[in-house]
Order: C-alpha cells, then structure tokens, then sequence
C-alpha cells in the first residue's frame, strides 16, 4: 500500500488543522508569549488580546454577542464539569438524553451520588430524542420507564438542569436545539448544551437561547488545538449562580482570597492556554474566512457520500439518521460479525484509513443504538478531505470486508 | 483623584475594570467610545491594588470625540467631567462591565 492516509476520525479531533493554526501558536510562543492578563508590559498585553479575539471569535461561532459571558476551560469535559456541578445540586432532578458522553455521564453520576435525581431520556435506533416524552419527563408529567417505551404517569417536581448531547458522537444525530431549549425554558430548567460535536460548524444561536449554557471543545469543528474548550451562558443564566470548580489566581481582586464571582474569571482560575487560544483563533478565523455554512454543506456532503456508499456493502449496517435527515459529519458502522477493533486496524494498516473504534466514550449511546458491548468503526469527515478520499475509504472498506480482517 | 500616596504620573482619565477580559473587550470597542487617546496601560498604583490593566484616555479641549494626538488636556472643570461622561455612557452602551471612571485631572 501507498503512504496515503485518509483521516476520518475527526469527531475524536480535526486533522490536519489549516496551516495557519501551527503559525499562530509558534508565533503566540516567539512573540507575545507573556501572560495574558497578568501584567501590564507589552507581552503581556499582547498576549491578553490574543485571548481576547480568541473570546471574540469563539462567541461569534455560538451566536453569543458578548464575549464576556464566555469563559475558556481546557476542553468540553471540564466545561461540563462546571455546568453540571455548577448548575444543579442535592435534590434537583437533571434529564439527560440517552446519546451522552461519559463527558455528561460520568460528571452526572457524581450528582446522583450527591443527591441529584438522574433522568435519562430515550432515543429512537438513530439516536434522536422523542420530543413529547422528553417534554412530559422534563416537566415531571412522566416517569423515565424503561427501555423506549413511556413511563408512568406521574405527577413530580420539574427538571432543574437539561443536559442535552446536540450532536452524538456516534451515530451523528443532531438534536433540535431550539425545541429542547423551548421545552427546558418551559418548565423552568437550564439547558446544559454539550456542544463537543457541533460548535464551530453548527448553528447555536445562543443569544436566541437566554436559558441555554453551552459547553464547547476547541479541537474539533472549531479546528484549534487541544487544550481549548469553554463554557458560554445564555443572557437568561447568571453565572454566579454557578459556582466554579478551580479557585485560584485569575490577575483581579488581587487583594481579596476570595474567589471572583465576576466573568470571565470566575472560571478562568490559572493561566490560560495562550498558544492554545491562539491557535483556536486562527482555526476560527480560517472558518469565517472559508465560510462556517459551506464547509458544514460540504461535509455532510461528503458524509451522505460514505453513508450512501456503506449502505450499499453488503453486511454492512450504518447506524444514525437516515438520508437527508439532520446530523452532523459523523457516522457508525457494524460489519455483521466482524469485530470492529480488526476491521479498524485492517483499514489502517492495509489501506491507511484512520478511524475510531470501541464505545467512543459513549456507552450509553452504544445502548441506544443496540451496538453495546461490541461497540461500533465510527467514521467522520472533515474539511480537508474530498470525494476522491471518500471513494477511496469506500473501496478500502470493500476490500478488508472481501479478504476478511484476520492478520 | 485617590491617592494612596503614590504620585499621579499625569492627568489622564482611567477606567479601571474588575477583569482584564473587559479591559481588552474595551480596547477593542474602543474606536467607537468617543474618548480621546483611549490606550491600554498598566493600572496605576495609585488607583488600584491590582495587577492588570485599564484603559486611559484624555480630556480633549473641547468636544468630546475630536481626534486624539490633538490639544493637550484641560485637567480641570468641565471638560474632565465631560469626558468621564463620555466614558461611562460609552461603558453602558457596550454593556461592558467596569469598576470605576475615574475623571481626568
């Protein structure tokens, strides 16, 4: 085999990020490498505006109209973290939907070992959510039940928090974010928008959403590096309200030990990330120069692409929505009784196609979709890929399914 | 101006902001805020304790808005109170979040 490589494993991380994010971040580390908003000298300050396009930038691709109702975190699971702790506590009742991440779960089941009341919401076999039973369990009108089916009627106390995974990570299923938001605002709850897969390349809207918190990752659609991430609170959520996890030096209220409350700060406790920020800039800022619409049409064009062509393998059972139907660049695989870890390094080592394989972190979602424990191959485009690599991974899949995938 | 016996260096205007993030959102609207000379500096000593940033601006002789570079403040009256106006209207506009305007002179 060639040395070609056809990435498609950018819902773990985008690859290759455009050129111009390795030149931010080694020019942010040659040349305005103080700390941002620490002092007053020229690098510092230069530093200290970098950030502050990087804020600029990352509230522009969410639709929030002041920057400083967004705060940067390491990356969304820290981001999620805070708004889970954060935003409800003992004795609240937090819906979740059935595609979380462990990012949500795993912060979640900390809540419900503190004393929150943990409710999941079904999905269908693509992922999605049933609106109407997640309007009746969000206002406490139904139970849970098990599995899809409704639960009892009920009569209890409305859901605090709504935890909502807008893009699943993988099957590809995008929620309906304003209809969530209507049904969280609805019954008095915050909505809690786990955002890893969609910021950057979907539209959020968040200054339409006042009652919404969104928990963004910069490594993917937003095409920075690793490192960045953040949380960004509709005008209708006070962030003090939500108490943050790291207290530390944040270059304010320097007289004070008590911890700020006031944005961005109150969530920014240690230096930032600067090279990192400067380079989620730089990749935002490619995009708006790209065009954030064009390059979502031409991805899920190119995923529309894989899926027709995977559907037509036989044995092959691709997982998430159907064609046509919304979803973001990301999609699984089951290849009958093919184990999905040799399927995976059968198109790497033979044909230098990067994938994902396993529980994607989501056992919940492999539950959902019926692929729990044996997992699923999940492949996801980006934007530098082309139909030719498209076709290309198609053939490859072709090929490890004919000549088996045993070494 | 407070002093907390430092010696005020000249008779700019501050504005002094609780986080460096507003300060920078700040210089970054500042084209727009009608301020003369509006420029990011390090927070003086005698106005705060704290180690970042503000923004300074001058007093212009006359109307508010004119091009900064221009005549050299008047420190006193009406034109400081003027300009601390400005700043403060300006602030709330932007909805940035700030600490105190504190007037030049």
């Amino acid at each position: 085999m060639g040395a070609r490589v056809v990435y498609l494993d950018n819902a773990a991380t985008s690859w290759p990020k455009p050129p111009c994010v390795a030149e931010a971040m080694a020019a942010f580390l040659r040349d305005s490498g103080g700390n941002p908003g620490r002092s007053g000298h020229r690098l510092s300050v230069a530093a200290g505006r970098v950030v502050a396009e990087a804020r600029e930038a990352a509230a522009r691709a969410l639709g929030l109209s002041d920057p400083l109702r967004l705060a940067f975190t390491a990356n969304a699971t820290a981001a999620l973290n805070v708004g889970i702790a954060g935003l409800a506590g003992p004795g609240d009742r937090i819906v979740v939907d059935a595609m979380a991440h462990n990012a949500c779960a795993r912060p979640l089941s900390e809540a419900a070992r503190r004393g929150a009341e943990i409710d999941w919401a079904p999905v269908d076999g693509a992922g999605r959510l049933d609106l109407d039973l997640l309007e009746d369990l969000v206002a406490g009108r139904r139970g849970p039940g098990g599995g899809p089916g409704r639960g009892a009627r009920v009569g209890r106390k409305a859901a605090r928090l709504v935890v909502l995974t807008h893009g699943s990570n993988v099957s590809g299923a995008l929620q309906d974010l304003a209809a969530v938001a209507t049904i969280a605002e609805l019954a008095g709850a915050v909505l809690l928008v786990d955002a890893a897969q969609t910021a950057g390349l979907e539209d959020i809207g968040l200054d339409s959403l006042p009652g919404a918190v969104v928990a963004f990752t910069g490594h993917k659609a937003m095409l920075g590096p690793g490192g960045t991430g953040g949380l960004a609170f509709g005008t209708g959520v006070d962030p003090e309200a939500c108490a943050p996890l790291l207290r530390g030096g944040t270059g304010s209220a320097s007289e004070s030990e008590e911890h700020p409350a006031f944005m961005p700060d109150r969530f920014e406790a240690g230096t930032l990330n600067g090279p990192g920020l400067a380079g989620l800039l730089s990749g935002l800022s490619w995009i708006e120069a790209s065009g954030r619409a064009e390059l979502r049409a031409a991805e899920l064009r190119l995923t529309e692409r894989l899926a027709a062509g995977l559907r037509e393998l036989p044995g092959v059972q691709v997982l998430g929505p159907r064609p046509g139907e919304r979803r973001c660049p990301v999609l699984s695989i089951r290849a009958g009784l093919i184990d999905p870890a040799s399927l995976a390094l059968a198109l790497d080592e033979r044909h230098g196609v990067l994938c994902r394989v396993g529980l994607h972190c989501a056992p919940r979602a492999h539950r959902s979709l019926g692929t729990f424990p044996g997992g699923a191959v999940r492949l996801s485009p980006g934007p530098f890929l082309s139909d030719d690599d498209i076709d290309y991974a198609l053939g490859a899949v072709e090929a490890c399914l004919k000549e088996g995938t045993s070494p | 101006m407070p002093k907390r016996g430092y010696i005020a260096m000249n008779a700019s205007g501050y504005i002094l902001f609780h986080t460096s993030s507003a300060a920078f959102r700040a210089e970054r609207l500042a084209t727009r805020s009608g301020l003369a000379a509006p420029r990011l500096v390090p927070t003086p000593r005698e106005l705060s304790s704290d180690c970042g940033v503000c923004l300074r601006f001058e007093a212009p002789a006359s109307s508010p808005g004119e091009a900064p570079g221009g005549p050299p403040a008047d420190p006193s009256g009406e034109a400081a109170a003027r300009a601390a106006r400005v700043a403060r209207d300006w602030l709330e506009r932007e909805r940035i979040p700030y600490d105190q305007v504190v007037a030049p002179g």
